[in-house]
């Protein structure tokens, strides 16, 4: 082995880490860019005496000037958020509370999810529009007939309306907006209503005033960048048709890449994956999201009712080693804002997949419709996509695709999970403690290493040795050839120290 | 046709020891269908209320329009044994005492190397077997397949020569020439058979051989045939000689001397063979006189022989004649059915050998006793080993055989599929049979029971079996062993419906499709990819084909076919390589080792398995593969999936804590066995050496969030750092043709990458046989090819038969392997490019 174990020091301090350096914004652009004049107005008129400014990684270098324009300019005190428990398009209320805050303004892009108490002023840092050339490149690919459906990138948001009103001179025939939600939560309806009969369609957290059918009859237009906004847009429609423009791509609208399908597809081998499992964890994605709680008793609900264990874990800020701490999980439901569930979970041990995803693998009832429900307020009761759990029934046997096993989705009719046949008496064999099938007990009784095992006679009786010492990032002796060769199994002088 | 009330049958399934369970096997185009379809006009068993409804052989239209079979299919005959043949039966089990007439199944299976899963299915369920041979092509590579399959099976064959017409009329043999293409034929049988099985084994001497009758002759297509049997028992009062004695002397080196009328051991000037002076010589005079219209010579045989022709039959001439004649003269189905009642065996005797063979659990279980004794009375023990479509779509009757106990509508049994352990929940479920039926061809008719011995269909079990599983009411009762396949799923296209909202329908096909082939594998890649995998581009044809028009209905969309590689290593790892997990407070070290070679076969056969005890699998791979015995006693374990071709081998010494960490490495060993690093296909024949590992001391710091994904790095690392190399698919090809083709096969295979192994002549005829290695991969639209380059004489059969490298280095750009991988990683939509080393390899 004639690795070294390199152990220097230096190597720390002049280690590089790759973080994309920020540009901050010269002081005389601030007030145009962030719209500080909008903000202090919006404070002014609420009379909001302490703000929180809640900042994405990327626009934190004008955290600072931002905060003092609006203290100096308003009565209010400012609090900046910053590094986000969860997504930074979702509203960080929780630590907005640590500061007790009235309100919250947002600075970036946002997923414009409802939140549950704190009213939000949403600051996108727009993008340049020219609405006239806009129409024009956009204008051709459009048909000349029906309803056209304008959906933008928040950036853009700005010229949302003057868009419409352009597109609807020049084609003649009715232009809709997907319109953002009202700052305050208590002025904004539930939208995640609808059903038979409604005239307003919610599209990932916009308000559409159209019914479902004509939406689904509509042409979308899409302005923006790609990003997991499309990406949901894209899955939410299905198959209606999606024009996709980036007024910075100088390319003509088109509808999108075979991504698309492609993402459709593999989402589906997630539903497949879920009916597969045996044990669900529940990961809480958001803490400010409206009705998550209701979302995670659902979720729970659903996965008991398929006879699946369920347990439910909150990690804040998701990355591989967290989640490949529970491998005995087969399957992650992240209850989450839209934009931030569909996790490309590559890297991930176990697949994590969307509430909708769970419904669809778990709820009878629910048919595969070609159109993604990003949202999980919609697949509550009284949302537009809630399909009610049938009672409970038959044990629905299949074969998966994925295992090419049998798999059983549902419950015997007598039991739940706690009862039933679990609970009878169970021969021991091996002197083994019965375990619930499908749990965690079984899990750990497939596991080689259990803990507080003494496996007395099985483990040889070796002399003690001298160990390394320092801490395991780096080893005091670390770096030193002659100590790598030997250090464990002979040098005879380290091994004097027996107990 | 005979016809039967169900009562009347039910009757018959009681009589196990007149029962005959056959399957028909051979190579394609051997004439099997056409044999069956003379049996089935002879002897089919029809019930009463759908007489002359259907006709039998009528299965599927692609079948008919092909000319070839693709699903076995059973069907049921009845046969009352003449009361003078009845001491030709040896062995008490095999007939009932007072009873004469005979219950045979038969199925009748596909001869392409395509479907020869389901030959396999039919073998499972049958014990004896027909092999038909094509007296013409003789003995092919099919033939020497599916008979080694069935002996390791434990069925006992029976040889019948087919196509002899074609023998006489096309190839206009002499007559000791066509003696001794049998001879010849009947010799390369028996070697087969004693290749593979051992005459002091439980089935005894299985050989077959004319002189005992167990050999017959004859053709399909115009429907007659004989054994010696036949010939002796025309002969007997002549000779006064008793037919059972004078069978062997119509055999082999026995001459006759017309003027001295005396048997001779040697060829001599005045001498002739008894079988061509006896058998062939009247066979031979018929022809000739009928083809050549010489009338009157017809008249006259034809009153020697005793046959009397009716009405229209009169009218005939030439080949027509022909038929006519020779079929009432030597009426193939008396001649089959009596071979078959008499040659092989009742389930009786069969299942007291094939017990041990045919079951997992302990040899004196309630249930082993049963199915060796076939006791109607013990637990029920049934096998199911197909599933076939019924009308209803989505539904199937689950097709097996009854091996112990009865089945019987209403009875709740335990249904358990191939991954059942007993003792454990998992893959089994108790229900109620809704139904027992009588598969006869095409249709079906209910039935109260079914007793043991018997092969019948159930309904309302198909939900809770994938393909094939055990069905009994012994609670402690192990599994029926789970057929071994001889041909694998190397082949596979890629499905898309057209219209994306149909995907839910896709899949729903895709389940279906599935279940109704025993071998066909339907998966969803982690692409999101549908992907069907086959045997051959035949057998994924037919897939798709049904998968489209009968499961899922709706429009595909379908990619070319490809092949799955494996991802390998060619050397040891060039240096130790280390990775950190993410708090960089653990570290693992680790090697990748390719395999020697033979390994990852020896796997593969679960010669080398993990359920293994480690000293007995140790001292295996010490003494075969020059492993250090201590460290082979330390597989950790194989994978992918738990029984891979790749181990991970604990090689540290005294390091702690090194178990607590175990389930996570072996973890993060799975997922990088799964999905390689070149481009997430499966590792194949891969060792990885865990050199050392530094752990933190505190637990909490080597958790599995720690350790799994830091495994998996340091293994892509180690293959990385060890020559990676991918592995292709291999079909063992053997192609016919005469000699004037040959040229253009070796260069249709040359420009395809193939490598002859093997060219000889096939004795006796002019045919030439080729036997070569081709790359999977190259084997697409190769039929077509070689047909149009030898003018359609030339017809390969293709087996996949081992991986090689595919040569080249996939880090080197332009080079095949790293076409194939940027291929790969394109379809399932991964990152361009080979990810780096240093994604993976920590430095200190």
């Amino acid at each position: 082995m004639s690795v070294a174990f390199s152990g220097d020091d230096s190597a720390i301090i002049n280690e590089k880490l790759d973080v994309g350096l920020v540009e901050s914004t010269p002081e005389a652009e601030l007030e145009g860019k962030y719209d500080l004049q909008g903000c202090s107005s919006w404070l002014k008129e609420h009379n909001y005496r302490i703000a929180a400014l809640q900042f994405p990684d990327n626009l934190l270098a004008d955290a600072t000037p931002i905060a003092l324009y609006l203290q100096d300019n308003t009565e209010c005190q400012i609090y900046i958020l910053a590094d986000t428990s969860y997504g930074s398009c979702c509203v960080d209320e929780v630590a907005a509370d640590h500061v007790t805050a009235d309100c919250v303004i947002h600075f970036g892009h946002a997923c414009l999810s409802a939140t549950s108490r704190l009213p939000v002023y949403y600051v996108f840092v727009d993008l340049p529009l020219d609405v006239s050339s806009a129409a024009d490149v956009l204008c051709p690919a459009l048909p000349a007939d029906g309803t056209v459906v304008v959906f933008v990138d928040v950036r853009y948001q700005h010229a949302l309306a003057a868009l419409c009103r352009e597109l609807s001179l020049r084609l003649g025939s009715p232009v809709v907006a997907a319109e953002p939600p009202p700052s305050d939560p208590a002025s904004a309806p539930d939208l995640t209503g609808g059903g038979e009969g409604a005239t307003e369609t919610v599209l990932l957290n916009r308000r559409v005033a159209l019914s479902e059918p004509a939406l689904q009859a509509a042409t979308v237009v899409y302005v923006g960048g790609e990003g997991r906004l499309l990406t949901c847009l894209a899955m939410a429609l299905g198959d209606t048709p999606l024009l996709v423009w980036d007024p910075s791509g100088g390319r003509s609208p088109a509808p999108p890449g075979p991504e698309a399908s492609r993402a459709v597809r593999r989402r589906y081998y997630m539903v497949e994956r879920t009916k597969d499992a045996a044990r669900v964890g529940v990961l809480v994605g958001t803490l400010a999201v409206r009705r998550y709680r209701e979302a995670i008793e659902r979720l729970k609900q659903l996965l008991r009712a398929a006879g699946k264990r369920c347990y439910t874990l909150l990690c804040g800020k998701l990355n591989v080693a967290k989640l490949a701490n529970f491998p005995e999980l087969d399957v992650l439901v992240l209850v989450s804002c839209p934009e931030s569930a569909l996790l490309d979970s590559k890297e991930f041990l176990q697949p994590v997949v969307t509430p909708y995803e769970a419904e669809l693998a778990c709820n009878p009832a629910r048919q595969w419709s070609g159109r993604y429900v990003a949202e999980f307020g919609r697949l509550l009761p009284g949302g537009a996509a809630h399909v009610p759990l049938p009672e409970a029934g038959d044990v629905v046997t299949d074969v998966s695709l994925v295992t090419g096993r049998l798999r059983s989705c549902g419950l015997e009719a007598e039991g739940t999970p706690q009862s039933g046949a679990d609970s009878s008496l169970v021969a021991r064999d091996n002197l083994s403690v019965a375990v619930h099938g499908g749990g965690a007990g079984q899990a750990l009784s497939e596991r080689s290493w259990r803990g507080l095992e003494q496996r007395l006679g099985d483990t040889p009786v070796t002399a003690a040795v001298q160990g390394q010492r320092g801490v395991a990032a780096g080893y005091d002796q670390e770096g030193t050839a002659v100590e790598d060769s030997g250090s464990k199994d002979t040098a005879p002088a380290e091994s004097g120290s027996t107990s | 046709m005979v016809n039967f009330t169900v009562a009347e049958i039910r009757n018959l399934m009681d009589l196990k020891k007149n029962i005959r369970n056959m399957s028909v096997i051979a190579h394609v185009d051997h004439g099997k269908s056409t044999l069956t379809d003379s049996l089935v006009a002879k002897a089919g068993i029809v019930a009463a209320a759908k007489a002359g409804e259907t006709r039998f052989t009528d299965t599927r239209k692609d079948e008919q329009d092909r000319c070839i079979t693709i699903k076995s299919t059973a069907i049921s005959l009845f046969f009352n044994l003449e009361p003078k043949d009845v001491p030709f039966i040896k062995g008490e089990n095999q007939k009932e005492k007072d009873n004469d007439g005979f219950l045979i199944n038969l199925i009748d299976s596909p001869g392409h190397v395509d479907f020869s899963s389901e030959v396999t299915a039919a073998l499972r369920v049958t014990d004896g077997a027909l092999v038909v041979v094509d007296c013409v092509s003789g003995v092919c590579v099919q033939t020497e397949t599916v008979l080694r399959q069935a002996i390791a099976e434990r069925i006992k064959p029976v040889l019948f020569m087919n196509k002899m017409d074609r023998a006489l009329l096309e190839l206009q043999l002499e007559q000791e020439d066509l003696y001794q293409t049998f001879q010849r034929i009947v010799e390369s049988v028996n070697v087969i058979i004693a290749t593979y099985s051992d005459e002091d084994g439980p089935m005894g001497n299985i050989q077959v051989h004319p002189a005992n009758g167990s050999v017959g002759f004859g053709s399909g297509l115009h429907g007659w045939a004989f054994t010696l049997k036949q010939f002796a028992e025309m002969y007997a009062d002549k000779f006064k000689i008793d037919p059972i004695k004078l069978m062997p002397k119509l055999w082999g080196d026995n001459f006759f001397n017309m003027k001295s009328k005396k048997w001779q051991k040697s060829k001599e000037a005045d001498n002739v063979r008894s079988f061509n002076q006896f058998v062939l010589d009247p066979v031979y005079k018929v022809f000739d006189a009928v083809m050549n219209f010489k009338k009157d010579e017809t008249e006259k045989l034809l009153t020697a022989l005793k046959i009397t022709l009716k009405g229209e039959d009169k009218e005939k001439e030439g080949k027509q004649l022909m038929k006519v004649v020779m079929r009432t003269w030597l009426p193939a189905g008396d001649t089959l059915l009596q071979m078959i009642a008499i040659h092989l065996p009742s389930p009786v005797t069969a299942q007291f050998y094939r017990m041990e063979m045919l079951y997992e659990g302990p040899p004196d279980d309630e249930a082993a006793r049963a199915i060796k004794a076939c006791n109607p009375e013990g637990p029920l023990m049934m096998y199911v080993s197909k599933m076939v479509p019924t009308s209803d779509k989505g539904r199937f009757y689950a097709f097996g055989r009854v091996f112990a106990g009865k089945i019987a509508s209403g009875l709740k049994c335990k249904i358990m599929g191939p991954n059942y352990v007993p003792g454990k929940k998992e893959d089994t479920t108790e229900k109620t049979i809704q139904r027992t039926i009588l598969m006869m061809g095409r249709y079906t008719e209910a039935i109260e029971d079914v007793p043991c011995g018997n092969i019948c269909g159930l309904v309302g079990v198909d939900q809770f079996l994938v393909k094939t599983g055990t069905l009994t009411t012994f609670r402690e009762a192990h599994n029926m062993k789970v057929m071994k396949f001889s041909v694998s799923p190397v082949v596979r296209v890629a499905v898309e419906a057209k219209n994306p909202s149909d995907l839910p329908k896709l899949v729903e096909g895709l389940k279906r499709l599935a279940k109704s082939d025993p071998m066909v594998q339907c998966i969803i890649e982690e692409s999101g990819e549908h992907i069907i995998a086959g045997a051959g581009e035949l057998h994924l044809e037919i897939c798709l084909k049904d998968l489209e028009e009968d499961h899922a209905c709706i429009p595909l969309k379908k990619s070319d076919p490809v092949v799955s590689y494996r991802e390998t290593v060619s050397d040891e790892s060039s240096e130790m390589c280390l990775s950190k997990s993410p708090n960089k407070h653990n570290r693992l070290f680790m090697k990748a080792v390719p395999m020697p070679d033979g390994l990852p076969e020896d796997i593969d056969d679960n010669e080398i398995s993990p359920r293994q005890d480690f000293k007995i699998r140790g001292r295996m791979l010490a003494d075969k593969y020059d492993y250090d015995i201590t460290e082979a006693r330390k597989i950790w374990c194989f994978g992918p999936d738990g029984n891979g071709p790749n181990i991970l081998v604990d090689c540290t010494k005294g390091v702690q804590y090194l178990n607590e960490i175990k389930d996570s490495v072996v973890a993060g060993f799975q997922w990088a066995t799964k999905e390689g690093v070149l481009c997430e296909e499966n590792m194949r024949g891969i060792r990885f050496n865990i050199h050392d590992v530094t752990l933190h001391a505190d637990a909490i710091h080597r958790g599995g969030g720690q350790i799994i994904p830091t495994a998996r790095r340091v293994l892509y690392a180690s293959q990385l750092m060890a020559s990676p190399r991918l592995l292709e698919p291999v079909y063992l090809c053997e192609i016919q043709c005469p000699e004037a083709a040959v040229g253009g096969i070796y260069g249709v295979l040359n420009r395809r990458r193939g490598i002859v192994v093997e060219e000889m002549q096939v004795p006796g005829t002019p045919m030439f046989q080729v036997k070569a290695h081709l790359p999977v991969n190259e084997s697409f639209g190769f039929t077509a090819d070689l047909r149009s380059n030898t003018g359609g004489q030339a017809f390969p059969q293709c087996v996949f038969d081992h991986w090689q490298i595919l040569p080249g280095d996939p880090m080197d750009a332009g080079s095949k392997p790293s076409v194939v991988v940027s291929d790969t990683r394109k379809r399932k939509g991964l990152k361009e490019g080979i990810p780096d080393i240093s994604n993976y390899f920590d430095k200190l």
